[in-house]
């Protein structure tokens, strides 16, 4: 079994979180709805990738559209999540395009992996995370690991954090070893993997409706 | 040093210069957190310290004003008593009036500090109380259905004041037509609290960012002592919706 293989079947276990987000549609808080909306167009974007490397032999243009995607919607999540005002976060959305747009239409091709936008919104989205579960760790008065907002907050930490390190690693191509650099992509594939049982975890732990509490 | 060793060192460098950054962004929002939440908790703590002092000089200044003022002038009629004087009935007469009216005086002072109807008739006597004494002077529909048989005295008088709480907010800010109570056993584990109004409604994003609300901030505790959870629905223009789900089995904490 090549590492091709296993990485297509891990990658492909979004599609667990994806079925539980519509099996649970009606019983999950309105609040959230971006969270799902994120792991249907991944899923959408896993079978699509799969279908255009077998066709034609490269998901580059479908994996760049769909980074922005999953950014907007992380933004879009994060706040509603939140009580600042939609201004922060538009201007880290329209931050964001303008990074895309000089990755992948100015210095670089959309038909290729482009690494910049990655990057960027990996950290951003990386620093967003670190101040919810922060938040959480002092406001919160009851039981955090069944709070479902800390649960996908811990996923997007370990799972971007192992993406921003992938990516920087892609880019500065220390001139390693082939079989060296398989495995460190295989580590993103891991990562991944382990990042849908987390979110399969947190959707079954959504509530119907969001408890009100104020700062203690 | 070779270009790739220098390129392996240079990412290095950069690898812990961004975790430097990401450590200190973690300090750094942890700490503005729980200063803005030692801060928040030590307003709470002033408002609540001040509200007690608050109701303090009310009974102070009602027992001295009212009651101390009417058995002074009984005491007055009193040193007037001569035995065997003509006047004496007349003297006797004003006593039983001013101690008539201090009793009365003292059952307005008591139900002020705590709702005796709640102590003889039970929750829903009392809640049907307030709601009468609330808004009958009003143009506001009420609907009230508390049919629940509970006996908890604990949490009664929890319960009383959350309701209260939400009715004044209501009465202050609302500008509600039609006000609903709905107080009903769920199942066997928990006690349905549901109250709906439909007036100009408010944003709880901008409760949360003003740290504004202190009625909402005493519902909360009262909720957290009952070890219950409260679901806010409010958007404005389209009133506010509460609804309180109490564990039948609470330890009152």
């Amino acid at each position: 079994m090549n590492n091709f293989l296993i990485g297509t079947i891990l990658n492909l276990f979004l599609l667990v979180p994806a079925v539980v987000a519509i099996y649970r549609f009606r019983l999950i808080d309105k609040t959230f709805l971006p969270f799902l909306l994120l792991i249907w167009v991944g899923a959408v974007n896993e079978i699509l990738s799969l279908v255009l490397i077998y066709t034609v032999k490269t998901n580059s243009a479908n994996s760049n559209i769909y980074v922005l995607l999953e950014y907007i919607l992380v933004m879009y999540q994060f706040y509603r999540w939140s009580d600042r005002s939609a201004k922060l976060y538009l201007f880290f959305i329209l931050a964001g395009l303008l990074v895309w747009i000089t990755d992948n239409l100015l210095l670089n091709s959309i038909f290729y992996r482009n690494a910049l936008f990655r990057i960027f919104y990996s950290f951003i989205v990386i620093f967003f995370s670190i101040d919810q579960v922060n938040k959480l760790i002092v406001y919160e008065r009851r039981s955090l690991f069944k709070n479902p907002v800390f649960l996908v907050c811990l996923t997007f930490l370990i799972y971007y954090s192992c993406k921003a390190f992938v990516e920087v690693f892609i880019t500065f191509d220390l001139g390693l070893d082939e079989a060296f650099n398989e495995k460190v992509i295989m580590l993103m594939v891991f990562s991944n993997f382990f990042s849908n049982i987390l979110y399969t975890i947190a959707l079954v732990c959504i509530p119907p409706k969001l408890e009100f509490t104020l700062p203690y | 040093m070779h270009s790739t060793e220098t390129r392996i060192y240079t990412a290095v460098l950069i690898s812990f210069f961004i975790l430097a950054l990401v450590i200190i962004y973690f300090l750094v929002t942890i700490i503005r957190y729980q200063r803005k939440r030692a801060a928040v908790y030590s307003e709470r703590l002033h408002t609540e310290i001040k509200s007690i002092e608050n109701e303090r000089l009310r009974i102070a200044q009602d027992l001295h004003d009212d009651i101390g003022s009417a058995l002074s002038a009984i005491k007055f009629k009193l040193n007037a008593f001569v035995p065997g004087l003509q006047e004496n009935a007349v003297l006797v007469q004003q006593c039983e009036k001013y101690l008539g009216e201090t009793v009365k005086k003292l059952k307005d002072i008591v139900l002020g500090i705590t709702p005796h109807v709640l102590q003889r008739g039970g929750l829903p006597a009392a809640l049907h109380e307030l709601l009468h004494r609330s808004f009958s002077a009003d143009n506001i529909q009420v609907s009230c259905c508390c049919n629940i048989v509970w006996h908890n005295k604990e949490s009664d008088i929890h319960i009383y004041r959350i309701v209260q709480e939400i009715i004044a907010n209501i009465v202050k800010h609302a500008k509600a037509t039609h006000v609903g109570v709905d107080l009903k056993m769920q199942d066997n584990n928990n006690i349905s609290l549901h109250i709906q109004d439909n007036g100009v409604g408010f944003s709880k994003r901008a409760v949360l960012k003003n740290n504004t609300g202190q009625g909402l901030q005493n519902i909360i505790s009262r909720v957290d002592m009952l070890n219950a959870k409260m679901y806010l629905t409010a958007n404005p223009g389209k009133g506010a919706a509460y609804l309180i789900k109490i564990p039948v089995n609470n330890e009152i904490t």
